[in-house]
């Protein structure tokens, strides 16, 4: 996994936050994994976006339930307990497809060009995500003050 | 008379900010649709001033709806919209007809800046 390819999400995972929601945010320490490690029993919203063109893969952005009422909410400046499940589901899709849209004209800007696809929201607990066995995969968590979330970038292998 | 727009976005929450961002600035939302097989549906039956249209939608995107309303409408106004912010997509869409490309997030004040340029307040 190229770091300029990875650095390409970066960017925007922050930049897309503090424009949409106004909130601030800094990434975590990175790991790279051969599958991501069983999820919590907690409710977890995640969003998958896949990636076509140079590059192939998917980007999966996880939060819980709680986070990801806070987030939206702050987006549509609203408490959290006020946006209904569907709104969720709607705030969360866009939000992601921003973070990674955004990405692939840094990704154009070396070169690659990638395109994605429309959101797939899934949520429920204990939600497992596997991975083929020729990708790599980087959880990248997202922290800020009303907790975490987790960008997950896996990429065929090249 | 208020000028009237088509909104074409399979976010509800995309639909629902570009309608209160167009209701703050005296524009009227004639309809809305959620993928271009509706959109181009949507086009005949309301008959907008112009259209704001994502790029990356299920059933048929952006791009090929851009492409049929030309071939209905050559003179119809498309605004597209996208969070991808690579140039390739902006001139793709130039070259098939659109009259602007606005990037998201939107920022209300650019939405606007566009909307003057391209329909006239």
């Amino acid at each position: 996994m190229k770091a300029e390819h990875v650095n390409a999400f970066l960017v925007p995972a922050i930049s897309v936050l503090k424009k949409m929601a106004k909130l601030e945010a800094k990434i975590g320490k990175m790991s790279k994994v051969e599958q991501p490690a069983p999820p919590s029993a907690e409710r977890y919203l995640s969003i998958i976006i896949g990636l076509k063109g140079d590059l192939s893969g998917s980007v999966i952005l996880s939060a819980s339930d709680h986070v990801a009422k806070a987030i939206a909410g702050a987006i549509v400046k609203a408490p959290p307990e006020s946006v209904s499940e569907q709104d969720l589901n709607d705030i969360m899709a866009e939000l992601a497809n921003t973070v990674v849209g955004n990405a692939t004209g840094a990704l154009y800007d070396i070169g690659v060009k990638a395109g994605i696809t429309p959101p797939t929201v899934v949520l429920g607990n204990s939600v497992c995500f596997r991975f083929d066995a020729g990708m790599d995969i980087l959880l990248i968590p997202i922290l800020m003050e009303i907790g975490e979330m987790t960008m997950t970038v896996s990429l065929t292998r090249m | 008379m208020s000028k009237r727009a088509l909104l074409v976005d399979d976010s509800p929450y995309i639909v629902k900010e570009l309608a209160r961002i167009l209701a703050n600035h005296g524009y009227e939302v004639a309809g809305t649709a959620s993928n271009g097989l509706e959109a181009i549906k949507k086009y005949r039956e309301d008959k907008p001033d112009f259209v704001i249209m994502d790029l990356v939608m299920p059933q048929m995107g952006g791009l090929q709806t851009l492409l049929l309303l030309k071939k209905i409408d050559p003179d119809c106004t498309v605004i597209m919209t996208s969070s991808l912010s690579g140039k390739d997509k902006i001139v793709e869409c130039a070259k098939a007809g659109a009259s602007h490309y606005i990037l998201k997030p939107f920022e209300e004040d650019k939405v606007i800046e566009v909307l003057a340029k391209v329909v006239g307040s």
